[in-house]
């Protein structure tokens, strides 16, 4: 309903001058922008008011307010210091961290053990089924680990991980695909409430749009493997990030004990 | 020119009258659209008052203790399938201080001459 490109300006525009504040600061502000948007696009929509018309208001009220936002920016709320951004790596989220390191960097030993061939058949078999058994562990231990705060999203994100590593353990290839999907639902959600930083959110989903054209081009080629091993390589990497940055523990607002 | 400490600007002074209007007429707590809606009404203007602008104001006024605000439940929101509301509300201090603005107003409003008494 709004999510037209002006719109999507002034949000960007939000997350841009509220970098750095603290998380609950920067979602108030973004929060409230996003409750004005969306009620001038239904009193839009109520009153048949052009796109044309309404995309002009929008970026009016967007530039006149450029100044303010600065000047709120600078004066009332100044980037945090270090006591500040100190994050807090309870327990919980260190082993959820490792976990997430684990089951990704996991898999790249694979080419080291089989040297590109089919042998040896336990490297086949063991690495992936650990590697999608911490995959699993991890989603699920963030959905659990911050289930207080967690929506939909994330909880139907973790669903699809847990139906993705059935797949794997089922050799069913194509519903591998729910694993990448749930997994980005997930972080979506957990950057959502503070818990990963939006870059890294976004930045796993991109991984996840390379990744599922290439599973699919190999599904339907059997031979083209170029961008499925792109994407997956990504992938891998975008968890490891993630698991680092769980690992150094997440800001004290979101954490919780464990 | 710098305005005196703690004195509302013409901005603050419209919204606490907005928030007040829609109080007499039963809205007690208004989010920021609303009172962006009620401003507009207020000055006749074509356009709401811009994000940065308001919503300055609106934090102003808060920090200052002229407005207190609540965030709705997000259940409420998810139900209705928009994003989760703050709901802002005049307190008494808030009340005073515009009562305190207008009367300035209205002094600043007089004749320089008619506040000077003949002798």
């Amino acid at each position: 309903m709004n999510g037209s490109p002006v719109a999507a300006v002034v949000r960007g525009w939000v997350d841009l001058y509220t970098r750095g504040l603290p998380a609950d600061a920067r979602a108030a502000r973004r929060d409230e922008i996003d409750d004005d948007l969306w009620c001038e696009h239904a009193e839009a929509a109520a009153t048949d008011r052009s796109a044309r018309s309404l995309d002009a208001d929008l970026a009016l009220r967007l530039i006149l307010g450029i100044p303010s936002d600065l000047s709120w920016r600078l004066t009332h709320h100044r980037a945090p210091d270090r006591t500040i951004l100190e994050k807090r790596a309870s327990r919980g989220t260190r082993i959820l961290g490792l976990l997430a390191i684990v089951a990704a960097s996991s898999l790249f030993t694979l080419p080291i053990l089989t040297g590109g061939t089919s042998e040896p058949v336990w490297a086949w078999v063991l690495v992936p089924i650990g590697s999608a058994i911490a995959f699993l562990a991890a989603a699920f231990g963030l959905a659990l680990q911050f289930g207080d705060r967690i929506g939909r999203l994330g909880a139907f994100g973790a669903i699809l991980v847990a139906l993705g590593f059935a797949a794997i353990i089922g050799a069913y290839v194509a519903g591998l695909a729910l694993l990448p999907v749930g997994s980005a639902m997930l972080m979506g959600d957990l950057a959502r409430i503070g818990v990963i930083s939006r870059r890294a959110a976004i930045a796993h989903l991109a991984t996840v749009g390379i990744l599922l054209p290439g599973l699919a081009v190999v599904l339907i080629t059997q031979t083209d493997f170029a961008i499925a091993v792109v994407g997956a390589v990504s992938y891998l990497l975008s968890w490891i990030a993630i698991g680092v940055s769980l690992f150094r523990g997440v800001p004290k607002a979101q954490a919780t004990t464990g | 020119m710098r305005r005196k400490e703690g004195a509302l600007v013409p901005l603050e002074v419209s919204i606490l009258e907005a928030a007040l209007e829609l109080r007499q007429r039963g809205i007690g707590e208004a989010h920021g659209f609303l009172l962006a809606k009620e401003l507009r009404g207020g000055t006749h203007a074509r356009r709401l008052t811009a994000y940065g602008t308001l919503y300055k104001a609106l934090d102003r006024l808060e920090r200052a203790g002229h407005l207190a605000s609540r965030w709705e439940d997000p259940q409420l929101a998810a139900d209705q399938g928009r994003p989760r509301r703050r709901f802002y509300r005049v307190t008494l201090t808030g009340e005073a201080a515009l009562a305190e603005a207008i009367a300035a107003e209205r002094e600043d409003a007089l004749p320089r001459s008619a506040a000077v008494q003949p002798s």
